[in-house]
């Protein structure tokens, strides 16, 4: 079966969501295009983060339809996204610092022989291969050194190594750069350029304008709720998205 | 010395006041049943269901019979604040005599006064004030933890011929238990006088626990040439504890368990005490119903501390949970 | 983090060599390596230190359990009285532990779907599991005496090693396994060290967590049934204590309080350094009266050089 490319990836169309009198989304219409990286704009409370634990599977929409690929779908756990292709890192938990970076690598999907004892040694020479080959991590000589050794930079290209290999769709990235150095910023958006020429398309939430408009095709800007405007990159500049946020 | 003195005067006037339940027991008996009988509450201080107070009820219960007392159990589930309830309660129901564990010192002192201003008469049984006169209650009926102490130790010496410079343990379940650290001032009393070395060892009232704990202490001290456990628990694993260390002290320790009898039968164990809960429960129910009725003044009863070996621990088995 | 349980292990190593030498040097007055006392420590490390591994476990996970010390006395009275009303005894044990994990599960489901933190949850377990056994005993102590077949599989000695320690071993290498090598091992790990991001990877935290707590339980109960099977009683008053001091010998084990981190080796490590303690104490004739207060001691000050000794290597 062939899918016209013009059809969304992931397309989401009427998404609506209360939290008690609280009215986090209302109506929203959201898609990501193949081979396209999406900036999702908006000021705090806009409700950025709602519609990525939504398309995450973490929570469900009060009304409002999915579509992949063009076919009706429904994410209502974080099984369903996977099976959808979407892998979401979040700004503060996509690894778990106690853990060896095999381990996270491989959390939740780890490969076995059997009787669910784990095939350490090829897990191990998986991971050192994408982080070395794919990803080149400068400092990573181990499989099992622990995440919370590493530096934000690091632990945000673990996370990104882990979406390549797994041969994600749709990377959703929601504030990957709050925590970063000006450097790692730089690799984090030279990482995502890679990932677009792999084929993955990309979410990309963030507050600094900057950053979305050197790495974003489109953007997609939320206020209270409810989607203000959707751009193509060619279409506007930094301070037309500036106004348009704080403007609303 | 003192207080052996004062101990025989107590056994001479109890052997007085038992002849006086003699003489006047069956015909005083039969002609108050028709009268109005005598109110007693009888407040036991753990929860219901312990085994250890069968005798005691018994006890309790055969006396009232006896005596047409109208007796009324209470349980405090081992809270100060329900046993004052139940003390305040008797009060305002204005019954005749109270009998009640003074468990907790200085916790009943205040009600037991408010008992007697009301009239109301008041006896202790199992455990006292260990301070002297501390309360108002008229009598105690219980085991002396002291005195008893000291007649295991001395029967412990007989049995492993002990002498000078040797040395004996009292582990014990609870470092802060009233009756381990009672019971083990008069066992160091009796063996200080013999010139015996002796220590506590805190072995825990776990059983696994205490067995280990007494076994490393016996391989420590291979030495030591008694082992007098202060409750239970621990006297109940001591024949093992020495089995396990690979040494042959003496053994023998306080109450009356299945185990620690069979021990005794067995020969693995020499002796223990009993605590003479039968007593505990006849003997307050007896003197409040004579004080009641003719003014006979109560007076504490040494009760317990018998010496248990193999020459009358089949009797013991027999009884056990009734009279025992 | 492999520093912690290097640091407890070269600890365990040193102390040992002191005493061997001290103890050969001084035959009489320290009988450390006298086939009694090693035939005592073999005997007395296994109860709590099985304990220790489920509590570990759990602990890996980030939760506590302290109701282990009430199912371990459950336990006795469970297969004392089964046995007693005529089970065969194998049938008895099979009983025994499905009632443990049946508690550990409830334990789970109420901390997880409740989200109360599983300290109350177990205490309240701990209490009223200790009301069962003294409903079902009514103060009395039980009495289990099993064929020789089943008391020295349980007691006995194989090739001159105590059998307790045998079925010690073996369980720890079992929960080394399940904990370092399998699937579920690695998410106890993950739930542990940041549970919003095992549930955000799709691992099922609350499965994990029950599971985790079953083990606990299950492992209380077999201690309980090794410890009634190698004294003959039990009585309704024991094991307490026996959660905290658990809890106690997986944190000289080098597992953190709050999850995620820990080794196997580490709990098996600090079970035999808690015993040690004990028997060192009593062999070098330490007041026995006032015991507890050296073996506190001695805990703080091991648990102070583990971390010591793991932030200067971290450095």
């Amino acid at each position: 079966m062939t899918i016209p490319s013009s059809t969304p990836l992931l397309a989401l169309k009427g998404i609506s969501k209360q939290y008690g009198h609280v009215q986090a989304l209302s109506g929203v219409d959201f898609q990501i295009n193949r081979n396209e990286i999406v900036g999702l704009l908006g000021d705090n409370g806009a409700g950025k983060s709602t519609l990525v634990r939504i398309m995450s599977g973490v929570e469900f929409p009060d009304s409002g339809q999915v579509f992949r690929d063009g076919q009706p779908a429904t994410i209502k756990s974080r099984k369903d996204s996977e099976k959808l292709g979407i892998e979401t890192i979040y700004q503060d938990s996509a690894l778990v610092g106690s853990a060896s970076i095999m381990r996270n690598f491989f959390a939740g999907r780890e490969l076995t022989k059997g009787l669910g004892i784990l095939d350490t040694h090829k897990m191990n020479a998986i991971v050192m291969d994408i982080l070395v080959n794919m990803v080149r991590i400068s400092g990573i000589n181990s499989p099992d050194i622990l995440v919370e050794a590493l530096s934000g930079g690091q632990r945000q290209a673990v996370a990104i190594a882990r979406a390549v290999y797994f041969k994600t769709a749709m990377l959703l990235l929601d504030e990957p750069t709050s925590a970063l150095s000006v450097r790692e910023t730089a690799k984090l958006l030279e990482h995502l350029a890679e990932l677009k020429r792999e084929g993955v398309s990309a979410v990309f939430i963030t507050h600094n304008l900057y950053h979305a408009y050197e790495s974003c095709d489109r953007f997609t800007i939320l206020s209270r709720g409810q989607v203000i405007g959707s751009l193509a990159k060619a279409e506007t500049s930094v301070r037309e998205l500036n106004d348009l946020i704080v403007k609303y | 010395m003192k207080k052996t003195s004062r101990r025989e005067a107590l056994a001479s006037m109890i052997a007085g006041s038992a002849a006086l339940v003699a003489a006047s027991a069956m015909p005083a008996g039969t002609a108050l049943a028709e009268e109005e009988k005598v109110n007693v509450t009888f407040i036991i201080y753990t929860a219901a269901g312990d085994p250890f107070w069968n005798p005691v009820i018994q006890g309790a219960q055969e006396a009232a019979k006896d005596r047409g007392v109208s007796v009324d159990i209470q349980y405090a589930d081992s809270d100060p604040v329900k046993q004052n309830n139940l003390i305040e309660t008797a009060i305002a129901n204005k019954v005749q005599g109270i009998a009640l564990v003074n468990w907790l010192p200085d916790a009943f002192t205040a009600n037991i006064a408010k008992a007697r201003a009301a009239g109301i008469a008041v006896i202790t049984f199992d455990t006292d004030d260990p301070k002297p006169n501390a309360t108002e209650s008229q009598a105690y009926v219980g085991q002396d933890f002291f005195a008893a102490g000291q007649r295991i130790a001395r029967k412990m010496v007989e049995a492993g011929s002990l002498k000078k410079g040797d040395h004996v343990v009292a582990p014990v379940e609870d470092p802060d238990a009233f009756y381990g650290t009672e019971r083990y001032r008069g066992i160091k009393a009796a063996l200080d006088e013999a010139g015996i070395t002796s220590e506590r060892l805190d072995a825990s009232p776990t059983m696994a626990t205490a067995l280990t704990r007494i076994s490393q202490y016996l391989v420590g001290r291979p030495d030591t040439k008694a082992v007098i456990g202060l409750g239970s628990v621990v006297t109940e694993v001591g024949p093992q504890a020495a089995a396990e260390a690979n040494v042959t002290p003496v053994i023998g320790g306080f109450d009356l368990s299945p185990g620690i009898i069979d021990s005794i039968l067995a020969g693995k164990m020499v002796a223990t005490v009993d605590s003479g809960a039968y007593y505990e429960g006849y003997m307050p129910i007896v003197m409040l119903y004579y004080f009641v009725k003719y003014g006979v003044p109560p007076s504490s009863i040494p009760i317990g501390g018998t010496v248990i070996d193999k020459s009358n621990a089949e009797l013991v088995k027999k009884w056990a949970g009734t009279y025992r | 983090m492999r520093q912690p349980i290097v640091n407890i292990c070269l600890f365990f190593f040193v102390l040992q060599v002191i005493c061997i030498v001290a103890s050969l040097l001084y035959p009489n007055d320290f009988r450390y390596v006298s086939e009694t006392n090693i035939g005592l420590l073999l005997r007395a490390i296994p109860v709590l230190g099985i304990i220790s591994l489920g509590v570990g476990v759990l602990m890996i996970t980030g939760e506590y359990d302290l109701s282990v010390g009430s199912v371990y006395t459950l336990a006795g009275y469970s297969i004392a009285l089964l046995f007693g009303m005529g089970l065969p005894v194998w049938l008895a044990v099979i009983a025994t532990l499905a009632i443990a994990i049946a508690i550990g599960v409830t334990n789970g489901l109420i901390t997880v779907k409740f989200a109360i933190p599983s300290f109350i949850a177990t205490m309240g377990a701990m209490l009223v599991v200790r009301g069962v056994v003294r409903w079902l005993s009514e103060g009395r102590t039980v009495s289990f005496k099993p064929d020789e077949t089943f008391s020295g599989l349980l007691t006995g000695a194989f090739y001159g090693i105590e059998a307790p320690f045998i079925w010690f071993i073996g369980l720890a290498l079992l929960t080394g396994l399940l904990v370092h090598k399998s699937k579920l091992g690695n998410h106890f790990y993950l739930v542990g060290g940041h549970e919003k991001t095992a549930i955000a990877v799709g691992i099922n935290s609350h499965r994990v967590k029950v599971i985790a707590f079953a083990l606990a339980s299950l492992a209380a109960a077999i201690a309980g049934i090794l410890s009634i099977t190698r004294v003959g009683t039990a009585t309704p008053a024991q094991g307490i204590g026996l959660e905290l001091k658990a809890i106690a010998v997986c944190v000289i084990g080098g597992l953190f309080l709050s999850g995620g981190r820990g080794t196997v080796l580490g709990i098996v490590v600090g079970a035999c350094l808690m015993y040690m303690v004990e028997d060192v104490l009593l062999l070098l004739r330490a007041p026995g009266f006032y015991l507890d207060v050296f073996v506190g001691a001695i805990l703080v000050v091991a648990v102070i050089l583990n971390t010591w000794l793991t932030r200067k290597a971290g450095k």
